[in-house]
């Protein structure tokens, strides 16, 4: 006998991969412990890295034109050539079991019927996507400097096609259709040429950052990022909005930023901390359209705030603002302690809610 | 068997004047010496009066009590030490003999001797319970002294008295019969190999009666022949005093002509002093109660020491799974006693769901099980949990880190009814709840788990018996992480987590006949998942009943049936909202929150009846061949499915020592999960899973407590369902497994076990074969326990084993809306292994034994020399560095236990 607990668990085991188990312990494990002592922090930034794309309907209509905006820094001490913002002008719809990676094969192979839409960059470079089976990938080869082709700069609107909710095979389960589109950007501190896939690894990219000199370059000086955008025939969503930032409880004048003196004490432990905290009204707190409880209750979304730096160190990579149940988390600020030297860094704030809202801010930190 | 308990005459125990030591009392003023101390004369000037200590033949000390005023002058002190003149012995108590002590006790006591020699007082001066003090005070209090003298003149004196206590002799008595006829068998020879290997033989008489005086106690093994029947082996315990009755009914030696008119054409298994049913598997593995409670690094868990037996694989740390020869973990079968469980550990694989002290063995089936078994294709474990207590009422508290359990069991006044009822709770809550808060989280419910038994029993004539049993078990935790984990924002906010079940089961057994025996097994329950992270859910209720039952038949010489049916019928609802599962070994599309989820609300109800008939046949001697045929229907796939099965076993020599060759071919079905037939998670049209085993081996005794076995299997897995791929998937785990094991005598217990295996995995035909996921290629555990006397035993376990599967991550892609990196994912999924597995555990224990009650302690130490073992990869940020994560580091755990 199987009885339905142990398969239904095992189930949620299935569903987070590792298992029920798995997903309890790590989180607990995580919550206790999970730091990575040994690596730098996540928000620590010292490379070229994309932090958010903001787009400006997160759920958008079929054949609407979505405008996404990337938010990415050069963190790089020394910068032999500056990073520049590029986006693949390939939309990619509704790739197979809604898999961004699925995407690759119709890119570098000039698509599988599913490629579609149109896209403009802001700095300038060729815009426009491709119709069913015209992936760039099919005209260029391995070794050309694709940069020159592609839409760069910090801006990039794409045209979702108009029947993009309706070609997505239906998933049962699912409360109302939806269609996906993928597209793909890189911050490359060099020029992006096509490369070879790896065929025994569906996940393997088409793409890579090379220097002048056809150096393929490390994860220091690229990154490629990915966003999905969901398309509702009538579900929206609103990106969160940011008040302001809050430190030790007082607003904070974004354009002056914080004063903090340096920490020279041994023990990073023992500096004194700031607390800094974001501010989000309860307005930004959207109710989860289709997301009821087990009790028919619809429940609102979760919102969470990343915490990046350049210098010092803050507590916890990211916090938790809102609940999906228990609502505004009281003691939701983020620890910050300055680094030993004097100078000025800069800190961003990024606030995301899990239906692919996102707000940022930025301000300065003055350690003096 | 027929077991006859009898007292016999209790030996008096041999006194002894302790002549060693000197005490020496003075007005008021005590100098005191310890027994042994070999100091020489006190200082004669030595105001309190004690003079030099003249030791005589006896070597008693003794001080003068009415010393008066002090002397004028220090004259020689001539003193006499009081002499024994009448001494009856003392009485070895009836109630260590209940208390089974079998260690050799001595009892000191301090006499205060009068003047005219008798005893006038009499103290114990370390007691050592189970009635010895008090005997040893009756027997004391009878002395007869001729009184100490000092100069000549009697004197009160204070002495020390020794009584020591041997064990009495136990007495194991029997008969010889002819199996069917019930005729004596005379001139039978009944050998008697005791614990260190000695033999005794007799002869039966014409009445084939034997028997063996002056037998100590502990484990023996009885060998009975005669000529012209089959003779056998039986081991029997016997405990100080007992005396222990055997009766051996032969079977003719079917290769010599059968005496004329003898209907001596039963089984061997008859003959059987302990009753064990033989086996209808190839392998059968049971763990006793002593080996499941003293296995170094498993807590005294019971389910715990299951993984240091050949064949299971060491589950990764914090992880509680049972993954027996290459097969998944839920391939493999939890029973209590015939009941499905769904659960077999609590969180982290803490402990047990179901706690030692209410089992009494645990039979491991790695793999071609009998066809009272269905529905799994790895292995099955069958828990026994034992009856309550008859004799009195007994009860049992213990404590260490983890949890807190009672037990209390006897019998109900004079009903015949008798009761056990059991709980426990675990501490995690205590230690975790605080660190969980430590680091910002909001702990509504700290991780909890508690689990509880509770039993009644009734015997139904002479040969039946009933039995209704509730067990369940409950884990809880409800969090809020504030801190958001930083490579998955779904490992954020809300966290809880409610599992458990429950069951009432109800057993009959009853013998209907010489031939017949009827067992029903039938329970009903509850089993429950109550899981929510963020807004994604998972809820489960189910109400299970299950029956099974079987009717073992002899129906010709050498031949007997068994048939039964199995039935499962669980009614459930479901509600479930989380994003669509992943297909092994393919990557992510990212963070849980990156897909819309699915939901699916549904009610429906598990039916999976069966129907199953196996054959043991004995057609020659030595020889035992099970065939056997399961029919299972599930009502998900709505297709039968029809497993034959076969096994064999060949002794190949007839006594000791033995040698059996075994093999076993088998079909095993296991019918796809609710959720993989789910409309919304899983694929319609789905048969069941199926794996056919097989098996050849050979067992070999080296010493009468000394076996050693060896088995090669291979199994093939067909149709196994894979995630959007049908039944596409197949795979094959193959191996050898050895193990050398002394059996648990009155001394030690211990094996070596050694498992060499492999197990690979094909999604779909078009892709690459890969190993398993927890495919483990070598697995060596070597572990023992030794009882060292005076209540002490020391126990350790080693293990060294090839290091878990994981699938290297390395620098991939940035999710923009998560806001996480992704990891280029190694493809096949599990290409690379963890370094070498090597720890070692050790365990003490101790016991002290009371008048009525006895307590013990235990240190069970994990990873004693606190090797980093790696139990995964942990990454930075975007995965372009790594670093082993290592497990437990050096982890004692200290327990006390105190039962009556």
């Amino acid at each position: 006998m199987r009885a339905a607990a142990a398969s239904l668990r095992r189930f949620a085991g299935r569903l987070a991969p590792g298992g029920l188990a798995a997903v309890v312990l790590t989180a607990l494990a995580c919550a206790v412990s999970c730091s990575n002592v040994d690596f730098e922090p996540a928000n620590h930034l010292a490379s070229v890295r994309i932090l958010a794309v903001r787009a400006d309907n997160p759920y958008a209509a079929p054949g609407e034109t979505v405008e996404l905006e990337v938010l990415a820094v050069d963190a790089r001490k020394a910068k032999p050539s500056p990073m520049k913002i590029s986006w693949i002008p390939f939309v990619c719809a509704n790739p197979i079991n809604d898999l961004y990676y699925a995407c690759f094969a119709q890119l570098a192979g000039g698509g599988a019927g599913a490629g579609a839409g149109a896209g403009t960059g802001a700095d300038g470079g060729a815009g426009g996507g491709s119709g069913a089976g015209a992936g760039i990938g099919g005209l260029l080869r391995p070794g050309v400097d694709l940069t020159p082709l592609l839409p760069s700069g910090p801006k990039y609107s794409v045209k979702l096609p108009s029947d993009i909710v309706m070609s997505h095979p239906k998933v049962e389960g699912t409360d109302v259709p939806y269609g996906l589109a993928v597209v793909f950007d890189i911050a490359c501190a060099g020029h992006v040429e096509l490369v070879e896939r790896d065929p025994g690894n569906p996940q393997s990219p088409p793409l890579a950052c090379f220097d002048a000199a056809h150096n393929r370059l490390g994860p220091d000086d690229y990154e490629i990022g990915f966003s999905r955008i969901y398309a509702y025939d009538t579900r929206r969503n609103q990106n969160p909005v940011i008040d302001g930032v809050i430190k030790d409880g007082a607003p904070v004048d974004l354009a002056a930023g914080i004063q903090i003196p340096p920490c020279t004490l041994k023990r990073r432990g023992d500096c004194p901390k700031i607390k800094i905290d974001v501010a989000v009204p309860a307005s930004s707190h959207e109710l989860h359209d289709g997301d009821v409880d087990k009790n028919g209750v619809t429940q609102r979304e979760q919102i969470w705030a990343s915490y990046f730096n350049t210098s010092g160190s803050f507590n916890s990579e990211a916090r938790l603002l809102y609940d999906t149940r228990q609502g505004k988390i009281d003691d939701s600020g983020n620890d910050f302690q300055a680094p030993p030297e004097p100078g000025d860094l800069t800190a961003w704030i990024v606030v995301h809610d899990n239906r692919d809202g996102v707000d940022w801010v930025t301000f300065p930190i003055h350690v003096r | 068997m027929t077991r006859a308990l009898r007292r016999r005459g209790l030996r008096r125990g041999a006194p002894t004047l302790l002549g060693l030591a000197a005490l020496l009392f003075a007005a008021g003023a005590a100098a005191q010496q310890a027994p042994g101390d070999p100091a020489g004369p006190a200082d004669p000037a030595d105001p309190a009066g004690g003079g030099a200590v003249p030791r005589g033949a006896s070597g008693a000390g003794l001080v003068e009590l009415d010393a008066g005023a002090p002397p004028p002058a220090p004259p020689p002190v001539t003193i006499t030490p009081p002499r024994v003149v009448k001494d009856e012995g003392a009485e070895y108590p009836a109630q260590a003999i209940r208390d089974g002590v079998r260690e050799p006790v001595q009892v000191t006591v301090v006499l205060e001797v009068g003047p005219e020699g008798d005893v006038r007082r009499a103290d114990v001066e370390t007691p050592a319970g189970h009635g010895f003090d008090e005997a040893a005070l009756d027997a004391a209090k009878k002395l007869v002294f001729e009184p100490a003298r000092r100069n000549g003149r009697p004197v009160a004196a204070k002495i020390k008295h020794v009584y020591s206590f041997a064990p009495p002799p136990s007495r194991l008595v029997g008969r010889v019969l002819a199996a069917s006829s019930g005729a004596p068998i005379a001139s039978a020879e009944v050998v008697l190999r005791a614990p260190d290997g000695s033999d005794r033989r007799v002869t039966t008489g014409a009445d084939g009666a034997w028997s063996f005086g002056g037998v100590g106690a502990g484990t023996y093994q009885i060998v009975v022949g005669a000529k012209g029947f089959t003779g056998t082996t039986a081991e029997q315990a016997v405990a100080p005093g007992e005396e222990v009755a055997n009766t051996f009914r032969l079977s003719p030696d079917l290769v010599a002509p059968l005496p004329k008119g003898s209907a001596d054409d039963e089984e061997v298994e008859e003959i059987t002093v302990k009753g064990r049913r033989p086996a209808r598997e190839v392998t059968r593995r049971t763990l006793e109660q002593r080996e499941m409670t003293r296995i170094p690094g498993t807590n005294g868990d019971a389910l715990r020491s299951l993984q240091n037996l050949p064949g299971v694989a060491r589950p990764p740390g914090l992880v509680g799974l049972l993954i027996v020869r290459g097969s998944a973990p839920q391939d493999t079968s939890v029973f209590v006693d015939g009941t499905p469980i769904p659960l077999v550990y609590h969180f982290g694989g803490l402990s047990s769901v179901v706690p030692t002290e209410i089992l009494e063995k645990i039979d491991f089936y790695p793999g071609n099980f009998s066809a009272q078994y269905g529905r799994a294709m790895g292995g099955i474990v069958d828990v026994g949990v034992r009856d309550p207590k008859k004799d009195k009422l007994h009860g049992m508290a213990q404590v260490d880190l983890i949890d807190a359990r009672v037990l209390a069991e006897g019998p109900i006044a004079n009903t015949g009814w008798n009761f056990a009822v059991a709980g426990r709770r675990s501490y995690v809550d205590v230690w975790l709840k605080p660190a969980l808060e430590a680091s910002g989280a909001g702990v509504t419910t700290a991780p909890v788990y508690y689990d509880y038994q509770a039993m009644l029993t009734h015997d139904v004539g002479k040969d039946g018996n009933f039995r209704v049993l509730l067990f369940g078990s409950d884990d809880r935790l409800d969090l809020l992480l504030k801190s958001v984990n930083a490579s998955d924002p779904s490992l954020g906010g809300g966290l809880s987590a409610h599992t458990g079940f429950w069951r009432v089961q109800a057993r009959y057994r009853q013998r209907l006949g010489k031939d017949t025996e009827f067992r029903l097994v039938t329970a009903f329950g509850e089993d429950f998942v109550d899981f929510s992270l963020g807004d994604n859910f998972f809820t489960l209720k189910s109400h299970p009943l299950s029956a099974r039952a079987e009717l073992a038949q002899k129906i010709a010489r050498g031949v007997t049936m068994n048939v039964g049916m199995d039935t499962l019928y669980a009614p459930y609802s479901v509600d479930v909202r989380f994003p669509p599962p992943s297909r092994p070994g393919e990557a992510p599309g990212g963070p849980l929150l990156s897909r819309p989820p699915l939901e699916t609300s549904d009610s429906d109800a598990i039916y999976q009846p069966a129907l199953f008939t196996e054959f043991e046949l004995t057609p020659w001697p030595g020889a035992r061949i099970v065939p056997g045929v399961r029919l299972d229907y599930a009502k998900d796939t709505k297709q039968w499915d029809l497993a034959p099965r076969a096994v064999m076993r060949q002794d190949l020599t007839r006594g000791f020592p033995r040698t059996t060759l075994k093999g076993g071919l088998g079909v095993f079905y296991q019918p796809p999960q609710p959720q993989e037939t789910n409309r919304v998670f899983g694929q319609i049209g789905l048969v069941s899973n199926r794996a056919t085993h097989y098996d050849v081996g050979v067992e070999q005794d080296v010493t009468r407590n000394v076996e050693v076995s060896f088995e090669a299997f291979y199994k093939q897995f067909d149709d196994l369902v894979t995630t959007r791929a049908r039944n596409e998937g197949r795979g094959r785990a193959y191996g050898v497994e050895t193990l050398l094991r002394y059996k648990p005598d009155a001394r030690f217990f211990g094996w070596l076990a050694y498992t060499l295996s492999r197990s690979v995995r094909q999604d779909t035909p078009s892709e690459p074969e890969r190993l398993a996921r927890f495919d483990q290629t070598h697995i060596l555990t070597v572990l023992g326990s030794y009882r060292l006397g005076r209540g002490w035993e020391f126990g350790a376990r080693f293990r060294l084993v090839s290091g878990s599967l994981y699938t290297p991550n390395t620098y991939g892609f940035y999710d923009q809306n998560a806001g996480v990196p992704l990891a280029l994912i190694g493809y096949p999924s599990y290409g690379d292994r963890l370094p070498l597995f090597h720890q070692l555990d050790l365990r003490v224990d101790k016991t002290w034994r009371f008048r009525s009650w006895q307590l013990g302690v235990y240190a069970d130490v994990q990873n004693v020399y606190n090797h980093g073992n790696v139990e995964g990869v942990s990454y930075n940020y975007n995965y372009t560095r790594r670093t082993f994560a290592t497990g437990l580091p050096i982890l004692p755990s200290l327990g006390m236990r105190g039962e009556f």
